[in-house]
């Protein structure tokens, strides 16, 4: 008896998926997103945003859009990648050749890397949640993302750590970085700066995503004298060094690009992650913007139990956003079209949920500039500290 | 022609280790190849591209089932052979050599590296040598992420796709006959070599490495030329999948891929070549079987997303178990037993 409902479920539920009408053709898009593995903890987020801005798509509209060159239905395909570049490769190499999806949404440094010239040859735009300044090296590809690159994040952080700095010494700072591409990316750019700014560089340490114990590293840092640690990884392994930091007593002030801090941070550290600055691409949670209504009301209508998401929800609606409205100025159905639609984008506007986005031929990079914050653990938020336009290049 | 034989008529020791005793075998591996030569010319790419990985994991399957399968040494450090071709293929290609140049000698540097490191295995065994393997593997590993981050380290080592007299072997089409071909030998070669002095001399290590020392096979050179063929096949491998993925990076090659080899050769059946190709099928398509059919299930039933994903893992684990307690000989006896029903098929002797 249980068998035969299970089963009928299971037809049921197979047999209503394709019964939207047949007469629209279908676009496709597709996400290679990591929900398991290394920086899965925010890349979740990210995948929820993307998926769930879709699933309304379909839901409300029945995935139906207008565009340029008519009426579609726009239907997503979506993969993990386990932050994995080989499975990233092989993902792109499915969507591309099974489901000829003309546009795509990508998680990590690592696994654009590997997809950078595939899809420049099979003429498939990415929208990156990486904004590591390699993947626009030659400019005018077919990568694209929303924020400024993370050379830029940094460099901010060190301004303000510059503009924080008491005393008569040169602040004495260190990276913390992923041992990834991904982590590293800014690293050379960041030690340039601080050293035009005559800061100090006293250590450079690597961090992996799924580290237990980063007592060493501390120990490190603390033996260095650093003051200011500046980090480029995702919220888990921050938070166990902030843990170990706090253990063994290494007072300084810690800073993160985007993927370290958030709410998510502040959830996994807790009073650990009191003080911690942290640049974003998107909004958090409690900004009072005219978009953040409608990122709620995706959240509760499809995961109902989670209360509060970090900034890295918003930042993959909004970048589904920017990518449908590629989609709708498209001449045609294809890749190349959709690339030359993106570069037309100015001064979008997601209800303030992120800086404007402007893209052109030959600046594939969305904002120009980024929001900073502090994560306060009493108030349990994240307050604004300023947006800031970092124009160093 | 002869099909069948009705009974068992060898004269001579060499008709035992003949490969195959009658023609029925060469016909139908003659029409696999055939099959599979034909197949980028109607399957879609994204499944040229698995096939072509399964290639690939069957060269060196077929490589560490020489060490572990035939020799009896256990190597935990297989995936860094692995990437220590890729890594070499993908310098190599940027400096301008020849894929077909490429290849092997990547593969003599993963024998090198596979010959430096069995040298514990003179004194070492079981679960000792395992451990000493897997030093190995932690510190090529560590090499390898010490190699991505030179110079800033945000990029990977691309390597250019292979060409062959001006004509590009693309990663969809062409690049699999490649592979196809390298598999092809790589196995012929390993069914031979147990029908050399080396390949008994493996044997009757594994078997027992004492009888073996005093019947005079040198143990050590043997445990050591078994380590370095088992690196060079992983090293075949890295430099293929090198080619076919267009990038190197540390993150392919962990002790996970390492473990993933192991399961291969248990899967297929320990000291059999053809159960290493059955094992890299198996465990090539398995995860991405099992990867569309979370995303499709997920596609319709969007709000289990997360219990696909994790149940993904679990499948592929109780997979693996099921093939343990049902067939801990493998697929290879499997074969053997299906072969047997039909050598004298329709009639029952």
């Amino acid at each position: 008896m249980r068998t035969a409902s299970l089963l009928a479920l299971v037809i049921v539920a197979l047999i209503s998926a394709p019964v939207w009408a047949q007469d629209v053709p279908t676009v496709k898009i597709g996400a290679i997103v990591t929900y398991t593995g290394p920086t899965s903890d925010v890349g979740a987020h990210y995948g929820d945003g993307i998926r769930d801005y879709f699933r309304w798509l379909a839901d409300e509209h029945g995935g139906i859009v207008d565009t340029n060159f008519g009426r579609v239905r726009v239907e997503l395909v979506w993969t993990d990648d386990q932050y994995n570049p080989q499975t990233a490769l092989t993902a792109l190499r499915r969507f591309v050749s099974e489901d000829n999806i003309i546009g795509a949404i990508t998680w990590g440094t690592g696994a654009n890397l590997a997809l950078m010239d595939e899809l420049n040859r099979v003429q498939v735009p990415a929208l990156s949640a990486s904004f590591h300044r390699g993947l626009l090296d030659p400019p005018g590809q077919y990568n694209f993302f929303i924020s400024t690159n993370y050379d830029n994040h940094m460099r901010v952080l060190i301004d303000y750590a510059v503009s924080q700095h008491k005393g008569s010494q040169p602040p004495r700072i260190a990276f913390s970085v992923h041992p990834s591409p991904y982590g590293r990316s800014p690293l050379e750019a960041g030690r340039t700066y601080a050293e035009q700014l005559g800061l100090n560089v006293v250590a450079s340490q690597e961090l992996p995503a799924d580290v237990l114990d980063a007592t060493g590293q501390v120990l490190e840092l603390r033996r260095a004298g650093a003051e200011y640690v500046f980090f480029q990884n995702v919220a888990q392994p921050v938070s166990v060094f902030l843990r170990d930091a706090r253990r063994q007593g290494l007072r300084a002030q810690f800073l993160g690009i985007h993927y370290a801090g958030g709410e998510e941070l502040l959830h996994l550290a807790g009073r650990n992650a009191d003080g911690f600055i942290t640049t974003s691409a998107a909004v958090t949670w409690d900004t009072d913007v005219p978009g953040i209504e409608f990122v709620k009301a995706l959240n509760a209508r499809y995961h109902p139990n989670v209360a509060v998401r970090p900034p890295h929800y918003t930042q993959g609606v909004v970048t589904a956003m920017v990518l449908m409205e590629a989609v709708k100025r498209a001449s045609a159905p294809t890749g190349a079209a959709v690339k030359d639609a993106l570069e037309t984008i100015k001064d979008f506007d997601a209800g303030g949920l992120t800086p404007p986005i402007t893209f052109g031929p030959n600046r594939h990079w969305g904002a120009d500039s980024l929001y900073l914050y502090r994560l306060d653990a009493n108030q349990n938020r994240l307050v604004f500290l300023g947006e800031f336009s970092p124009n160093y290049e | 022609m002869q099909f069948s034989a009705c009974g068992n008529y060898k004269t001579r020791y060499v008709d035992e280790a003949t490969i195959f005793p009658n023609d029925t075998g060469r016909v139908l591996v003659a029409v696999l190849l055939l099959f599979l030569a034909t197949l980028p010319l109607w399957l879609s790419p994204y499944l040229v591209f698995v096939f072509t990985l399964i290639g690939i994991f069957i060269v060196g399957a077929v490589g560490l089932n020489i060490l572990t399968g035939s020799t009896g040494q256990i190597s935990l450090g297989h995936s860094a052979f692995m990437g220590l071709g890729a890594y070499a293929t993908g310098l190599l290609a940027q400096a301008g050599l020849p894929f077909w140049l490429a290849i092997p000698v990547a593969g003599a540097v993963a024998a090198a590296a596979g010959a430096f490191f069995g040298i514990p295995s003179l004194r070492v065994k079981g679960l000792y040598l395992a451990l000493a393997t897997l030093a190995a593997q932690v510190i090529l590993q560590f090499a390898f992420n010490l190699f991505d981050s030179r110079g800033g380290g945000t990029s990977y080592l691309s390597v250019p796709q292979a060409t062959l007299g001006g004509l590009v072997l693309d990663r969809e089409r062409l690049f699999y006959y490649v592979v196809l071909v390298t598999a092809v030998l790589a196995v012929f070669a390993a069914l031979n070599l147990f029908r050399t002095r080396i390949g008994r001399a493996f044997t009757a290590i594994r078997d027992n490495d004492r009888a073996a020392a005093a019947m005079g096979i040198n143990v050590f050179a043997y445990k050591l030329l078994s380590f370095s063929i088992s690196a060079f096949y992983a090293g075949v491998a890295g430099a293929l999948w090198a080619y076919a993925s267009g990038v190197v990076s540390a993150e392919r090659f962990t002790l996970l891929l390492s473990v993933e080899y192991l399961a291969m050769i248990i899967v297929g059946g320990l000291g059999s070549v053809l159960g290493s190709i059955l094992g890299a099928t198996v465990i090539t398509v398995l995860p991405e079987g099992l990867r569309v059919a979370a995303d499709y299930m997920s596609q319709v039933l969007p709000q289990a997303t997360h219990l696909f994903l994790a149940m993904r893992f679990a499948v592929f684990g109780l997979i693996i178990v099921g093939f343990l307690m049902l067939e801990p000989q493998g697929l290879a006896d499997r074969w053997r037993v299906i072969k047997t029903y039909f050598n004298t098929w329709p009639f029952r002797y």
